[in-house]
């Protein structure tokens, strides 16, 4: 029997797409588009532009692999690509569209009453307590607590600094520990 | 809340006034982000000149021992893993629940986006070969490796890219190994050249590693002097990890 590449680690299929394998990259792709695609629509606030975005990133992080110096690190660096593309999107579609706000990415995803009624409810409030947010607070959050992105990293890809990224940090954990309390 | 030096008179509607562009002490200007009147505590560590980007300092973000912690210093404590100790956080009922609720958010954060895919609909597969497509189009040919030519005129190549996949395929069909890189030493693009080939390899737990080696090694030699022109002087195996026979998803 043949190796099945599904089982292989993360490590190991982004050494294989490092040195050129596509099929391992693609295992690697299927295995956190869900992701990449959750995190995009977090930060661009729209399905169809975290669609455009990942696709962007998918391409980015296929030529940039043979640079990353720490394969089993792979998931948390595909997804810094991903918000640098996300982020690239939102600044042109401002240069273009001029809007201020971004579409609000749902609250409620799925109306499914079992589903809500479950565990889920205090993900719901979180989900609606976020889109409540001013977007730039929403934004930095979800690069800070989802992401993982250092303060350097999200004054860059916000285009402020790290004071104003940390501030703006500060009062979206205030409001949002605030309306969390009661899920406790 | 705890009680902070700035805005004590409308703290218990509005902690953090908006307009207020850091309610915490690391401000660039710490003076800009307080509000007349309020308490400056000449003795609190707060360095006027300190750059923002500084990074965690929470020497700077102590708003002064008897107005609590800033909640910027909490996080900063909690990035820090709670380390190293700090009995002002540590010991003081407010600030512990305080932390114990950015613990909550934070934890929650961490799995937002699992839930937020787990009810996103399944990626559209003309998505996905879209993106493979595109990838195929810039495929990692590497070095050019020549073929020997009857034709003096025409010179016939096959890529390094190409090579490599032969290694791969006959290293994956060792039972129990899969290759996780492989390397080739030496000047390809003179026909002839000696050539040193290195694959690294896993080895399914359980199985002899010594003869997965050796079968890894007989596979790719025999692969590559029927499919290809090299002159391999050796063919090197190593098993670099050891792999469980479903680990489909681990990181």
């Amino acid at each position: 029997m043949a190796a099945d590449l599904t089982e292989a680690t993360d490590a190991v299929l982004a050494s294989r797409a490092a040195e050129g394998d596509e099929r391992a990259f693609e295992v690697l792709l299927r295995r956190h588009l869900g992701l990449m695609t959750a995190y995009a629509t977090r930060l661009t606030g729209s399905r169809a532009d975290a669609t455009d975005a990942v696709q962007e990133a998918s391409i980015t992080i296929w030529r940039e692999l043979p640079t990353l110096q720490t394969p089993a690190a792979v998931k948390g660096w595909m997804m810094r690509i991903v918000s640098r593309k996300a982020f690239d999107l939102i600044r042109s579609r401002r240069l273009t569209d001029d809007v201020d706000d971004l579409e609000l990415p749902a609250a409620t995803p799925t109306t499914d009453p079992e589903r809500r009624a479950s565990s889920n409810d205090a993900m719901e409030a979180l989900r609606a307590a976020l889109a409540r947010l001013p977007a730039s607070q929403r934004q930095v959050w979800a690069l800070r607590e989802v992401g993982g992105e250092s303060y350097t990293e999200i004054a860059e890809r916000t285009g402020t600094t790290v004071t104003a990224v940390r501030g703006q940090l500060a009062r979206a954990r205030e409001t949002l520990t605030r309306e969390m309390e009661a899920w406790r | 809340m705890s009680d902070r030096p700035h805005g004590t008179d409308h703290a218990h509607e509005d902690p953090t006034p908006p307009d207020v562009p850091v309610a915490l002490g690391e401000s660039v200007d710490p003076g800009a982000s307080v509000e007349p009147g309020a308490p400056v505590d000449p003795a609190a560590p707060v360095d006027p000149g300190a750059p923002g980007d500084a990074g965690p300092s929470p020497d700077e973000l102590v708003d002064g021992p008897e107005d609590g912690v800033s909640p910027e210093r909490l996080v900063d404590y909690l990035d820090a893993g709670r380390q190293p100790y700090d009995p002002e956080i540590e010991e003081s009922p407010e600030a512990r629940a305080q932390l114990a609720a950015l613990e909550r958010l934070r934890a929650m954060g961490a799995r937002l986006l699992e839930s937020d895919a787990a009810a996103s609909p399944a990626p559209d597969p003309s998505w996905i070969s879209g993106v493979m497509d595109r990838v195929r189009l810039e495929s990692r040919a590497g070095r050019q490796i020549p073929l020997a030519s009857i034709d003096e005129r025409s010179t016939l190549h096959i890529t390094e890219g190409a090579v490599r996949s032969l290694i791969r395929e006959a290293g994956d069909g060792v039972e129990g190994a899969m290759v996780i890189s492989c390397t080739i030493h030496g000047d390809v693009s003179v026909p002839g050249a000696l050539v040193r080939v290195e694959v690294v390899v896993s080895g399914l737990f359980g199985e002899p590693l010594p003869a997965l080696a050796e079968a890894v090694k007989s596979a790719v030699s025999s692969s590559l002097s029927r499919q290809t022109e090299l002159t391999l002087e050796s063919v090197d195996v190593v098993v670099d990890d050891v792999h469980l026979q479903s680990e489909g998803g681990a990181a």
